[in-house]
């Protein structure tokens, strides 16, 4: 096809003619870039943003605000279980509280941080200037928000949902939960769940046909593999809880039966649907925090990850694995031997890959020299709960060990090892990297500390007692305990570990204030890493990189000679031009032109948002909301176009550009 | 920094088609996702099977086979006038040409949705009836919603075509949709084949 | 009259300090609603599993640890030689490395199958400890209490109870299930792990206990308001004992010996009471509530929530919500008389 002829690329510098561009030449692209990538400033600048980076940096930040509802939340429980027959809040509250605290934690938490960090880095990473979809992106944060914030205004006024974040039926259906509780939870999960869905085709788009030309699949970074295998995972998750939640609600609102035995329906097709997306959900939040381990890891010990491919394909593998796992959760309910057989040696089989990407950092560290910063110290804390977290899920996958300890707090032990230690300790890891970059400043290394071995001793105080506690014969979800279970000692314990968190929690926001004004200025690569967001300055500019960026092996900035780098022009600089590059190789086949900025995401959202509330009421919500929609995407999709929209870019200005050619 | 300049991409064009565009994979994984949520609801149809002991219920009819293969058929013919504007749009040609065939696949759409009213009717049950009736409402609505929305597209993209300004890159959007609209007849074709065929012999 | 009040009154209090017995035991041991306390084989063979695999995970742990120690104080010490190259392993290295991971891989494995091994194992092994001519009990779950049925071949003999499941030790137990509106699940940890109570389906589950002892089990699946106070007691006791009990639960209600207790039993008939609970031999025969027949000779009231006390039987009549907030029982609006009555009629049924 003529359109995808292959560019050649020539990575050998051509020594005969020194291809060197020119200062000028640079200072004149960068105005040109500076002028037509300008941001609308103030307010509507902000509500029509379709930059990735700012859409990101409010993904990272809204997600932030919900960890520490969702920690509120948390303390709250624990203030109410810190002794038995405690009377600080009731069961009804109670109730909402832990249910508001497993879905902050997991939609409006977890996947959203992990995204959003994605959406930021990924661009800048893989050397392109802005996500593939721009428009739809700004509609995913907004639609986020919009689900987030509307979940926690019904949960002030009093109706938040209280059938716990997994919402089982029929406790969940319209029998056992009347009122609006939980259509509102219905309604707001599958609106954040088609953010994340949002996200992931941004990120699987962008990662396969714009990265930088020379950046085969076998020299991306193994941060936007994490990226693209997680959101691969989402794209056949996600649909799950999107069917199921359609299921509940109109269970709820239009009477039909999916979950009601007296009509057929049956109790067990939502735990299936649920757990379908749930068990991948896991992995759909610690596989990029994967990505940022080995981030940390090559930065710190200035080594690249040793068993690349084995680090791949471990990852790839977990992300199959998880498909295959999701009646784990449900062992307790009638289910043939030979399946639940199969599904235990599933669940123990992630540790293959889960071990070799251990064991592979071990070796990187090892041939290494590291240099104990805060982000590394994070990572050093990562293996030592994440572990734990792995060996009591081995533990837990056996059938008849699980039966005794499922729906206890072992459970919730395990799984906050798994996530705070295999999660949150690499986000935080991943803050401490790249916080520099994205702001121009350093985070307080003191500070740093201090919010590392505060979280580190509160999460063993915090979460290692729990064990004990489930085996104790503790269940989860309980409100209160009698004094007579002997379960009081442990728990206030395990109250006082929190205040350690809480600390942490002050500590780090604290850091990020102070830092902001303060931090020593960091420049474009503070820590000396390898991968191209360290190329451009810090803060990037909304362009990303002046030239798109050549890669000429797995590690571009430690692959060239010091201070230089192989770059691609001619694109068009008086509009939002990028590169598409081919899936495999990476070679350059067309110029692409990204969206502007525009307020239909906005509109879009709000419209969609509202016909859903309206929905819990009357199902006319559907209608009117969709014909709204309509007219939307209409001018959405609408040609926008200038008079020159297809001709090339201007060549004659390429005659000044190279020093060769100049002098 | 020194920038060494290694290649100059100003002689590329500035679309493509199929696996070289990217809106074609972001409507690849709209299809994955909608697929996923199709082949969800089709487990659930089966799960639900085994609660009941005859299917479809006692006293609810087997669903009509006539008119959801009329509506099979059609939709079947039409992927012919959609491969062919897909054809003339991957071939830059003048833009009505490509509207008016678009536009004949508007008219599919419109009927199949007539058709569909007739199919739900055919049914013979309700979403309130049974999980039987819930779950096959589900399937058939959600496909319904599938049609409207591809229609309206097609529709917009043929507007576009006929009123102008013209891009490349409509011609891109152009094949997608036919992309899309093979995904929506060949779910139709799955659907169909569970709702109505499978439901015989289960 | 003042005989019998000083009687019961005797038999309150003897059972809330063998109550409280119980549950000091309970605390000083490791506990009698523990998975580390086993009194019966199917739980005895998961905790034998759960220091299989603590020990297993703590030396995988300790090892991997040490390793990860030890690359980083390496790291830190080697010195660098000249011709390191500043981002790559040298090729001595990479061996290393290379044979490192490999072995620490193939030992993951190994460890691992020994894990699925020594689970399946524990297993079929439970699923052999089945014995025969189990005591067959049906349990229906409902917000937040356990209806029990003890099954028999003669619908004489089968009776009802609640939240207290007497059984004779050594003997298998047969337990069927189901749930009256929400997901519920039955776990008594020292004797069995735990299986759901699912509406529209029916699980099993069986037990054994091998000591005599009182056994707490609680609700393990999130089921609403009072998810934390659905409790039950597995009451073991050696088999003439067990009978006796059978014996006195297979017949109707105490008739009232005295005035006073005819009035309560009045109360109980005429008031609400009726409305929701069943004493078998009186007209009160509605299943909403829990069976009140032999009410006075359970452990607790309001499923584990209170020991079964005059007093507290007297608070949980008058406001169960402020005891148990969310309970489907309402308060009870009673004059001291009849209250004295009707508490007067409940201790009797014995």
């Amino acid at each position: 096809m003529t359109h995808a002829d292959a560019l050649p690329v020539t990575p050998e510098p051509n020594e005969d003619r020194p291809k060197f561009l020119t200062p000028a030449y640079e200072d004149e692209i960068r105005a040109k870039l500076t002028s037509s990538w300008k941001e609308n400033s103030g307010l509507w600048g902000w509500l029509t943003s379709t930059n990735h980076k700012s859409i990101a940096k409010r993904y990272i930040i809204t997600a932030i605000v919900f960890f520490i509802l969702g920690g509120l939340e948390a303390g709250m429980m624990r203030l109410q279980l810190s002794r038995p027959e405690n009377r600080f809040i009731g069961p009804d509250l109670y109730n909402q509280i832990f249910t508001m605290h497993g879905s902050t934690m997991m939609f409006l938490f977890a996947v959203p941080v992990m995204e959003g960090v994605g959406l930021w880095l990924v661009p800048i990473m893989i050397g392109t200037r802005n996500v593939a979809f721009p428009r739809l992106n700004a509609l995913g944060y907004w639609m986020y928000l919009f689900g987030g914030v509307l979940l926690y205004v019904a949960f002030f006024a009093n109706t938040g949902p209280d059938a716990g974040w997994f919402a089982y039926v029929p406790l969940a259906g319209p029998e056992y939960t009347p009122g609006k509780r939980m259509d509102i939870w219905a309604q707001m999960i599958t609106f954040t769940e088609i953010a994340a869905l949002i996200g992931a085709v941004e990120l699987i788009t962008t990662i396969l046909k714009q990265r930088a030309p020379g950046m085969s699949l076998n020299r991306m970074p193994l941060f936007v593999w994490a990226e693209l295998i997680t959101s691969f995972m989402i794209i056949f998750a996600l649909p799950a809880i999107v069917v199921s939640s359609t299921m509940l609600a109109t269970d709820r609102l239009i009477d039909t039966h999916f979950f009601n035995p007296a009509e057929g329906g049956d109790a067990l097709l939502w735990q299936h649907l649920f757990w379908f997306f749930g068990h991948p959900e896991v992995y759909i939040i610690f596989i990029p925090a994967l990505g940022m381990v080995s981030s940390v890891v090559e930065a710190f010990t200035q080594r690249r990850i040793f068993g690349y491919p084995a680090m791949i394909l471990s990852m790839v593998s977990t992300a199959f694995l998880g498909f295959s796992l999701w009646v784990h959760h449900m062992f307790a309910t009638p289910l043939p031997q030979l399946g639940q057989s199969f599904f235990t040696a599933a669940s123990s089989a992630i540790s293959i890959p889960s071990g070799i990407q251990i064991f592979c950092w071990i070796a990187t560290i090892w041939s290494g020299r590291p240099r104990f910063t805060t982000s590394f110290m994070f990572v050093i804390g990562f293996f030592f709960l994440f572990i734990i977290g792995g060996l009591s899920g081995v533990m837990i996958a056996s059938v008849p060990y699980d039966l005794q300890v499922h729906d206890t707090f072992f459970i919730v032990a395990h799984f906050h090892y798994v996530l705070l230690g295999g999660a949150v300790f690499p986000l935080w890891a991943g803050f401490y990297l790249w916080f520099p970059k994205v702001t121009g400043r350093l985070l307080n290394e003191r500070a740093g500390k201090w919010n590392f071995w505060l979280f580190f001793i509160g999460m063993n105080v915090t979460f290692f007692p729990m064990h004990i506690l489930g085996l104790m014969g503790m269940p989860r979800r309980v409100y209160t305990y009698l004094p007579e279970m002997g379960w009081g000692p442990l728990n206030s314990l395990v109250s006082v570990g929190a205040v350690f968190i809480v600390a942490s929690v002050c500590v780090f926001i604290g850091n990020v204030i102070y830092s902001l004004k303060n931090g020593a200025p960091a420049g474009d690569n503070p820590w000396n890493a390898p991968t191209l967001e360290w190329a451009t300055t810090s803060p990037p500019p909304s362009y990303n990189h002046l030239f798109i960026p050549v890669v000429e092996g797995r590690d571009p900035l430690w692959d060239a000679p010091p201070e230089e780098l192989s770059v691609v022009t001619g694109l068009r600089t008086d509009r939002h031009e990028g590169l598409v590059t081919s899936i495999m190789d990476a070679i350059p086949e067309h110029r692409y032109e990204f969206k502007k900025e525009t307020i239909l995401p906005l509109l879009l959202a709000v419209f969609g948002g509202g016909s859903i509330i309206i929905a819990i009421f009357t199902p006319w919500g559907v209608t009117v909301g969709a014909i709204f929609s309509a007219i939307i995407l209409t001018c959405w999709f609408w040609p926008t176009i200038s008079p020159d929209h297809d001709t090339p870019p201007d060549h004659e200005e390429g005659r000044r550009r190279l020093v060769g050619e100049a002098t | 920094m020194r920038r060494r300049e290694v290649v100059d991409v100003g002689v590329l064009g500035d679309h493509a088609f199929s696996h070289h565009a990217p809106i074609w994979w972001g409507n690849l994984l709209m299809i994955f996702i909608e697929g996923a949520a199709f082949a969800l609801m089709a487990a659930s149809y089966y799960y639900i099977r085994r609660n009941f002991d005859t299917w479809p219920p006692p006293r609810t009819l087997l669903p009509d086979l006539g008119v959801s293969s009329v509506n099979l058929v059609l939709l079947i013919v039409s992927v012919l006038p959609m491969w062919y504007a897909a054809r003339l749009a991957f071939l830059h040609e003048a833009p009505e040409r490509v509207a008016k065939w678009l536009m004949v696949i508007v008219a599919v759409g419109i009927v199949s949705i007539i058709l569909r009213v007739f199919e739900l009717r055919g049914l013979h049950t309700r979403y309130d009836s049974n999980a039987y009736g819930s779950i096959t409402w589900m399937l058939l609505v959600t496909h319904l919603a599938h049609l409207i929305a591809a229609s309206i597209e097609t529709f917009l993209i043929g507007l576009v075509m006929l009123t102008g300004p013209v891009e490349k890159k409509h011609y891109t959007d152009a094949t997608v949709m036919a992309v899309y609209w093979y995904f929506v007849v060949g779910s139709w074709i799955a659907i169909w084949a569970i709702v109505f065929v499978s439901a015989r012999f289960i | 009259m003042m005989a019998a009040r000083a009687r019961v009154g005797f038999i309150r209090s003897w059972r809330l300090s063998h109550y409280l017995l119980v549950m000091a035991a309970a605390t000083a041991c490791s506990g009698f609603q523990s998975v580390l306390d086993p009194k019966g084989p199917r739980a005895e063979a998961v905790s034998k599993l759960h220091w299989t695999l603590v020990s297993v995970a703590t030396v995988v742990y300790v090892v991997v640890i040490s390793f990860l120690i030890y690359a980083l104080w390496h790291a830190s010490h080697r010195p660098l030689p000249v011709e390191d190259h500043p981002h790559r392993e040298t090729r001595d290295q990479a061996d290393t490395m290379k044979r490192g991971v490999i072995i620490a891989a193939a030992i993951t494995v190994i460890v691992m199958i020994s894990f699925v091994f020594a689970s399946v194992s524990t297993g079929s092994t439970l699923a052999r400890l089945g014995g025969t001519k189990p005591l067959r009990i049906d349990v229906v779950g409902h917000q937040w209490w356990w209806e029990v049925k003890y099954d028999d071949p003669d619908p004489h003999n089968q009776f009802e109870t609640a939240n207290e499941i007497h059984v004779p030790v050594g003997r298998p137990v047969l337990i069927k299930m189901t749930s009256q509106d929400v997901i519920h699940s039955f776990w008594a940890p020292n004797l069995s792990g735990k299986k759901d109570l699912i509406p529209g389906h029916e699980t099993i589950t069986w037990f054994r206990a091998d000591t005599a002892g009182i056994y707490r089990g609680q609700c393990a699946e999130f089921c609403g308001h009072q998810h934390a106070k659905m409790a039950f007691f597995i009451v073991a006791e050696p088999r003439l004992k067990f009978e006796s009990w059978v014996q006195q639960q297979r017949g109707e209600a105490q008739k009232p010996t005295d005035s006073l207790q005819q009035t309560g039993e009045r109360v109980f008939l005429t008031g609400p009471c009726s409305m929701c609970h069943t004493v078998a031999g009186t007209g009160a025969g509605s299943k909403f509530g829990p069976d009140l027949t032999h009410v006075a000779s359970r452990l607790t009231i309001g499923a584990g929530t209170l020991p079964n006390s005059t007093g507290n039987l007297a608070g949980w009549i008058l406001d169960p919500q402020s005891i148990k907030p969310g309970v489907k029982m309402p308060p009870t609006k009673l004059d001291p008389q009849s209250l004295q009555a009707l508490l007067a009629y409940l201790e009797n049924l014995k």
